[in-house]
């Protein structure tokens, strides 16, 4: 099963996700996925820093558990690299600023989306996890990479029209056309994420604080994903303050409880405390347990049906 | 003797087939195969146009071109070649292309 969780940035994705993770890892074989470019999954497990990022390959965090975050800059200068080795001198002698272009990438805004949309398709389609936990980047990023795969997938149904013209053609020269057979492999490649993005085994969560700025940012985000077609699978709220606590900070909080339970009431999953005290490492993630498990109830008895 | 005027005789007439199957085909099959070559380029040239429109300043998503980079450079010589052929840049045949189509 894929688990997403989405959210502001600063609300709790990581924690959460981790927790999660960390409950799920119980039973069965867990990956967690970090696609944020801020990565902090290794602070969350206590490991040292970069643990988890070595070559694009998962680490062993507990038992039945793994975590990766993904890094689609080393992903890219390694492309780059090859490129280079391949075709150093067509580079060179290409008439184009072609040499220029692939320095420039970096600089491309699409650039860090394009890398991190593979990444991330892979992982999307791991055979050998039960499940596959995503703390993902804060909302604007995380919506931008859907929407970008969106569009992605009607260029390559262009592309991939225009290469059928181009095909035939050849075919009258008897000259087979290979691209355009990878070409069509790529446009699946869109439509297999897109149909398991929306498949009942993939649930996203939007995790928010009971705040002003969350609660606005969440409304959007609610309505980005009806926009994009995307299943909604609930919100968990974090970080509410007990008034054991502090009441007068608790008391701050009202409206903005009040608020969100009217305007999300049946999707309301959750409602986490604010927690005395440090959840670092997996002790501190433990500590979460309790509200972990109703929600795991919740979610795998709908994956069954 | 009367044997062999006959040999002769479908010999020639053996020729002038031949002769005139070859001048049907340089006329019109040949003809025909360069023009369907030529239209293949021209298709092929502006697929990789819409691939790296980036580089004429279209808007093409960056993964596309990174995608289909490598693709693109297995082409690249023949390519070059037509594109550059008696323009001051490949620039040029670009912008003509995609306005052709």
């Amino acid at each position: 099963m894929i688990f997403l969780f989405s959210g502001k940035g600063g609300v709790g994705k990581t924690t959460l996700s981790a927790a999660f993770a960390l409950f799920l890892a119980q039973s069965s074989r867990t990956l967690i996925v970090s696609t944020d470019p801020a990565h902090s999954l290794s602070d969350i497990f206590g490991l040292s820093t970069c643990l988890v990022r070595t070559g694009g390959e998962e680490k062993g965090v507990g038992e039945r558990l793994w975590a990766l975050e993904l890094d689609p800059e080393q992903a890219l200068t390694s492309y780059k690299e090859t490129i280079r080795q391949r075709y150093g001198s067509a580079l060179r002698d290409s008439g184009l600023e072609l040499s220029a272009f692939l320095d420039s990438l970096d600089l491309n805004p699409g650039t860090y989306e394009a890398a991190i949309l593979d990444a991330f398709f892979e992982q999307l389609f791991r055979e050998d996890m039960k499940h596959v936990v995503f703390d993902t980047a804060p909302t604007a990023s995380t919506l931008r990479m859907l929407f970008a795969s969106e569009q992605l997938k009607s260029w390559f149904d262009f592309l991939v029209e225009t290469r059928k013209g181009i095909a035939r053609i050849r075919e009258l020269l008897h000259r087979p056309d290979p691209l355009l057979g990878a070409l069509q492999q790529m446009r699946q490649r869109f439509e297999q994420v897109a149909s398991k993005l929306r498949a009942p085994t993939t649930h996203f969560f939007v995790i928010l604080n009971p705040d002003a700025l969350s609660l606005y940012e969440t409304q959007r985000l609610v309505r980005s994903f009806e926009a994009l077609g995307l299943p909604l699978r609930g919100l968990i709220l974090n970080r509410v303050i007990s008034e054991s606590l502090s009441p007068q900070l608790a008391r701050s909080q009202y409206p903005f409880l009040k608020a969100i339970r009217e305007r999300f009431g049946a999707k309301l999953m959750e409602e986490i405390p604010l927690f005395d005290g440090d959840l670092q490492g997996p002790d501190g993630l433990r500590r979460l347990f309790p509200f972990m498990e109703p929600l795991a109830k919740q979610v795998l008895k709908v994956g069954r049906m | 003797m009367r044997r062999s005027t006959w040999l002769q005789i479908r010999e020639l007439v053996q020729k002038v087939g031949e002769s005139i199957g070859l001048f049907l085909k340089g006329s019109f099959l040949d003809l025909l195969y360069r023009h369907t070559e030529k239209e293949m380029a021209r298709r092929m040239d502006f697929f990789w146009v819409l691939c790296f429109g980036e580089l004429i300043g279209l808007p093409v998503p960056a993964y596309v071109s990174l995608k289909l980079l490598p693709y693109f450079l297995e082409e690249l010589p023949g390519w070059q070649r037509r594109m550059a052929r008696g323009r001051p840049s490949v620039y040029d045949r670009m912008g003509e292309l995609s306005r052709e189509f």
